[in-house]
């Protein structure tokens, strides 16, 4: 019986120190997962706006199209909480022949004080 | 103490930071797999703007006529993406070809499969016929590369000079298109067409129509002789400033460029004679947008119509001519009950009547896209509409792209 008692109090000891461990562990890692879902979101809203821009000057045809820069601000609610992300879409038109104009899409925006971006190019025929 | 209690704390305590530990894991595997996912979308996105780069490079070069082969693999300006296009030329053949995807490519055509790389190796693969366009000799009722007709769909035609649509005035047509490409006309369920049906230049029935359900064609089906052309339309003025918004108004305007159009509730403007240039057109409840003579409108995107919203309620589609300027895909998309008496057209524009909406008039476009009881009433009147001749002198155009 004396030694089933001393069994447990280490039982308990070794018990409470491997939970707190793992909480320690497990609280550390969700600002990391906070983050990553953040960026995701911020990510998906420049993925969409890099195709809009690239849609917006194809539709422009051969001759109307022209280098454009332009601010966004997309706003999201997230548990409550409103987010807003300015992203800034820059369109460069560059002259490859006379009848084939290189389009670049570029958006960028800041995440956690680091610029981020996505890109896309296209060409366009006269 | 009990003997059996000997572990319990120890076992619990466990079985709880398992738990929490696969929570944790599960919320790690979603954020790294969500992570992922945007980066895939990202190489896609890029992959299919440089295939369709690759398609205008060598389109470029079929009209200069230094197209010699296929295109080698090509980086774009930011250099994250490349192309490269596989070219089959039927351009000066006398019988249909048969390309590796099994698109039939007709006399006088080339056809053209893009393959665009985007980052993380994403590829992306369009494929076209370029052709000059021939003749044409179809109804204004036309798509160029896709038709799809499903659930209780009916496209029909009537002679205006027998009388107001009915069953009395129905009458016969072709609905006309170029379509090649293996199953780009699909009658699915209930859907029905009163009228023949035409596939395109160098076509086999067999491998473009597809007819299931109880689906049903009244007429004939053939191959066209010629393929027809859908004008690319520029619209005379820049898209202004102004932006039309409604909400249970009248108001009349007059020839110019605005913005976007939205009305709502029992909003009514009226057009006068004259040509008109807007970004977009946006109608709901009872909405409508009458036109007070010939009326001319550019559309630079798309046409959404719902609830019981009326265009051009008079009823003479040919005062009410919808021209799209759009390069890229858009849709004169109509939902509920709602009407339209139009004579459409847009090299990039669908037809698109869903729910109880009906079209009536004339469309000559990029696809047709009809379901739920949607109905398409060809207004036999435009027959010398729309559809443009040319000669062999035509420029190159792309027909029947198709993402692979």
């Amino acid at each position: 019986m004396k030694s089933t008692r001393a069994l447990t109090l280490l039982e308990c000891a070794f018990a409470a120190f491997l939970f707190s461990s793992i909480l320690v562990a497990i609280f550390a890692a969700w600002p990391t997962y906070a983050r990553a879902a953040d960026q995701n979101r911020t990510r998906v809203g420049g993925l969409f706006l890099a195709r809009q821009e690239m849609e917006y000057a194809i539709s422009q045809g051969f001759a109307a199209v022209a280098a454009r820069t332009r601010s966004v601000t997309m706003t999201a609610t997230v548990a409550g909480n409103t987010l807003q992300t300015p992203y800034q879409c820059a369109l460069q038109v560059t002259n490859l022949s006379p009848d084939l104009k290189a389009l670049h899409v570029q958006v960028t925006w800041q995440q956690s004080g680091r610029s981020q971006e996505v890109s896309c190019d296209s060409i366009l025929a006269r | 103490m009990a003997k059996g209690s000997r572990g319990l704390v120890l076992f619990t305590v466990l079985v709880v930071a398992a738990l929490l530990a696969l929570m944790t894991l599960t919320v790690a595997v979603h954020s790294m797999n969500s992570l992922q996912r945007d980066h895939q979308v990202q190489g896609r996105l890029q992959a299919d703007f440089a295939a369709q780069a690759g398609l205008q490079v060598a389109l470029s070069q079929l009209r200069t006529s230094t197209l010699s082969g296929d295109l080698p693999q090509t980086a774009l300006t930011g250099g994250r993406s490349s192309y490269a296009v596989t070219v089959l030329s039927n351009a000066s053949g006398a019988v249909a070809v048969t390309a590796p995807d099994g698109t039939s490519v007709p006399p006088g055509a080339v056809y053209l499969m893009a393959l665009g790389e985007g980052e993380g190796r994403h590829q992306q693969r369009i494929s076209a016929l370029a052709l000059r366009p021939g003749s044409g000799g179809f109804d204004a009722l036309a798509a160029d590369s896709d038709i799809l007709m499903r659930d209780n769909v009916q496209v029909d035609a009537w002679d205006p000079s027998l009388g107001a649509y009915g069953p009395a005035t129905l009458s016969n047509f072709t609905l006309g298109s170029n379509i090649v490409s293996r199953d780009g006309i699909r009658v699915r369920d209930s859907a029905l067409l009163r009228g023949d049906l035409q596939v395109g230049s160098g076509g086999s029935i067999s491998n473009v129509v597809k007819i299931s359900g109880s689906g049903t064609v009244t007429g004939s089906t053939s191959v066209a002789t010629a393929s027809f052309s859908v004008p690319h339309h520029t619209a005379p003025l820049p898209v202004g400033a102004t932006d039309v918004i409604l909400s249970g108004s009248t108001q009349t305007l007059g020839p110019g460029s605005y913005r976007r159009l939205r009305l709502s509730g029992s909003s009514q403007v009226m057009l006068s004679s004259g040509t008109y240039v807007f970004e977009s057109l946006q109608m709901q409840d009872t909405s409508q947008l009458v036109a007070l003579g010939a009326v001319t409108v550019y559309l630079t995107r798309g046409v959404l119509m719902d609830g019981d919203a009326q265009i051009n309620p008079s009823g003479l589609g040919s005062n009410f001519k919808l021209y799209s300027t759009s390069s890229s895909p858009v849709s004169l998309r109509m939902n509920g009950r709602s009407r339209a008496w139009v004579t459409a057209e847009g090299d990039h524009l669908s037809l698109a009547p869903y729910d109880d909406a009906e079209f009536f008039g004339a469309f000559v476009g990029a696809g047709i896209d009809a379901w739920d009881r949607g109905k398409i009433h060809y207004d036999k009147s435009l027959r010398s509409g729309t559809v443009s001749a040319s000669s062999s002198t035509a420029p190159w155009e792309l027909r029947a792209i198709r993402y692979r």
